[in-house]
């Protein structure tokens, strides 16, 4: 059966319980939500030693189904100062899974004597081995120097200098099947908490986990097949997504003025088409070589909603690149060149920082004055200046709230510390109240609604959608799924006969979404103990103020309708 | 021209109807979600977003003579 495992760093011990009855249930955000609440003193600092980092899959995790191999990583964090999950693809959750770990709780930190660290997990339990050479290096050539000594078929998480150096937006990548490190739990700043542990990188090596006696057998390789013919058989995921990737988004967006466009001043992007889901993918297959629009992030993904993005050459310039970073690191800094855009977005993953609140704060730099709108050569030195320790890229890796701040600007799009995602609030407003009203902070994946087929820039019913939204995700993160497999899954009780095939147990589709919805309570109560109430669901004032000109709408909620979302 | 039919913009953003851009005409005081069924598209309404004249729509409105329509597809995440 599963276990959590338990490594105490300051005492490099570790520990295993294994889960019983309903807590089999539990996983990849409702676990880490839960750690979080139980374990974490709500106001102690998010970047000290009483703050735990989480680790944790879902429920079936370490199988080959399709899209459910997830990574959730979760701690209080330095960005939000509330309870944050950031999940990620790759492959640590599935060899978790094999090793038979659902979660992994790091707490307290390493001494100052033990210096960087690695932790190495596999089926021989835990080691630390000294990482010291390794302290400063990019995360490519962290990644190459971890896979020389480990094998290349160990998962890795680490960190890059951006982590190193406690930057509030660092984040922590994860290793997908060919080995890129690229698999980002990006936002909220979980890779300043693992660096404030000491600890430079998690190796998982999963080759001599046992092999796993499933309850049912049969029926769980059945249902496997079923998800799978589920997925070849709906066109928008299996054709949309395989040929273009998340960036099919922009071509919603853009159409409806919502693209973030410099600094959220316009919802529409003259150079759209230049950077859009068409421009991508055929570029991709000009220009050939190791380019391919279509990948799986992780072992067993029939969707593969990822890409791999080649220079003029065809050696890969970025994997993937993905609609967030076309958004934020593209229109929202005046910028409309895909080679660009995936060069930035490649020193940021090297750096190990989120593209989405890097992003938001350039713009909110060149809006100060300090370069102009598209000037990528200001990006490309704030970016890659970080390990150098520069103190404008250290004030940029501190997000776009802090950015803001220091530069004096009114226009800066975060709430609760954390920038928002390309979907502006305006234009989408459902999304809008998400970012306002998630514990989670400025975060679409906490419940997003483009996918409905409202009057996105209205506002009736919208307090209903976001709620239905942020509802849903807490059920798709507390499995450890891959939200873009939702689209392809008509009947969720599959998902629950999948995980009772696999632990003999009788879960039924209730008792998930229960668990889905006393997470975002839980998630809420430790935000309340942290200092974070109902009067930090706002927007930022611009959004209520000035009107988005391509979608001519304003975000025009009450206090007591964002209040009545969790009321 | 006659008067049973109003003259509408529609650009396809289905992987599928690639290159079907165009004008069209389409019979007069029909919504938005029904035209989806005149373009062949009806089985598939679920997964399919109308864009008109730069909002979203849901499909309820009617169409007007004129209007630009973009049929997106549905996709979750981003
Ligand atoms: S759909 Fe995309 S993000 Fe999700 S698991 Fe597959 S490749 Fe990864």
């Amino acid at each position: 059966m599963p276990h959590i495992l338990r490594i105490s760093l300051a005492s490099k011990t570790s520990a295993q319980r294994e889960l019983k009855g309903l807590e089999l249930l539990l996983g990849g955000r409702a676990l880490t939500a839960r750690i979080v609440q139980d374990e974490v003193p709500a106001t102690c600092n998010a970047l000290g030693r009483h703050n735990r980092l989480v680790f944790a899959g879902g429920a079936l995790a370490g199988t080959l189904v399709s899209s459910v191999n997830r990574l959730s990583i979760g701690a209080k964090s330095p960005l939000t100062g509330g309870s944050k999950e950031s999940n990620a693809g790759g492959v640590v959750a599935y060899k978790l899974g094999r090793l038979g770990i659902r979660a992994v709780i790091f707490e307290d930190r390493l001494s100052k004597e033990d210096g960087w660290m690695v932790v190495r997990i596999d089926a021989k339990g835990v080691s630390f081995l000294p990482a010291a050479d390794l302290a400063g290096l990019g995360v490519y050539e962290k990644a190459k120097r971890l896979f020389e000594r480990h094998g290349k078929d160990a998962g890795l998480a680490l960190i890059g200098p951006a982590g190193e150096q406690h930057l509030i937006c660092a984040g922590v990548a994860v290793t997908d099947p060919e080995g890129a490190p690229t698999r980002y739990s990006g936002r909220g700043g979980l890779g300043a908490v693992m660096a404030s542990k000491g600890i430079l990188a998690v190796v998982v090596d999963d080759s001599q986990a046992p092999k796993e006696e499933f309850a049912d057998r049969n029926t769980f390789m059945a249902l496997q097949k079923q998800v799978a013919e589920s997925v070849n058989a709906t066109p928008i995921t299996c054709e949309v997504f395989r040929k273009y990737g998340t960036a099919s988004m922009l071509n919603v967006t853009n159409n409806v003025g919502a693209l973030p466009v410099r600094n959220f001043s316009r919802g529409v992007f003259e150079r759209a088409r230049e950077i859009g889901p068409e421009t991508l993918h055929d570029t991709i297959v000009a220009r050939g070589g190791e380019g391919r629009v279509s990948h799986a992030c992780m072992r067993g993904c029939l969707v593969q909603c990822s890409n791999v993005y080649p220079d003029a050459n065809g050696h890969t310039l970025v994997t993937p690149l993905e609609y967030e970073a076309i958004g934020l690191l593209g229109s929202n800094c005046g910028i409309g060149d895909l080679d660009d855009i995936a060069r930035l977005n490649y020193y940021c993953n090297d750096m190990g920082v989120d593209t989405i609140d890097i992003g938001a704060a350039i713009a909110v730099a060149m809006e100060a004055g300090l370069a102009p709108f598209g000037d990528v050569g200001f990006a490309q030195k704030v970016i890659t200046g970080i390990a150098e320790g520069d103190i404008l890229s250290r004030l940029i890796g501190s997000g776009v709230e802090v950015t803001g701040k220091v530069l004096g600007v009114y226009r800066t799009p975060s709430i609760k510390g954390q920038a928002l995602a390309a979907y502006d609030p305006r234009a989408i407003k459902g999304t809008g109240v998400t970012y306002a009203t998630s514990p989670q902070g400025g975060d679409h994946t906490a419940g997003n609604t483009p996918r409905l087929q409202i009057k996105q820039h209205e506002k009736e019913g919208q307090v209903g959608h976001s709620r239905n939204a942020q509802q849903g995700m807490a059920f798709i993160d507390s499995l450890g799924i891959c939200m873009m497999l939702g689209g392809a899954i008509k009947d969720q009780n599959i998902l629950l006969s999948l995980i009772n095939a696999r632990f003999g147990s009788s879960f039924t589709l209730d008792e998930a979404k229960k668990i889905a919805m006393e997470t975002l309570a839980v998630e809420r109560k430790f935000n309340a103990e942290a200092g974070i109430s109902t009067v930090h669901d706002r927007a930022p004032e611009f959004f209520y103020e000035e009107v988005n000109p391509d979608s001519n709408s304003v975000f025009d909620f009450t206090v007591e309708e964002l209040a009545s979302v969790h009321g | 021209m006659d008067d049973k039919t109003i003259g509408i913009h529609v650009t396809w953003k289905l992987p599928w109807r690639a290159g079907q851009d165009g004008e069209m005409r389409v019979p007069k005081g029909r919504r938005v979600a029904e035209i989806l069924t005149l373009l062949g598209e009806g089985e598939r309404t679920e997964d399919i977003l109308v864009v008109r004249n730069q909002h979203m729509c849901d499909g309820t409105e009617e169409l007007l003579p004129g209007d630009r329509l973009i049929i997106l597809p549905v996709i979750s995440g981003g």
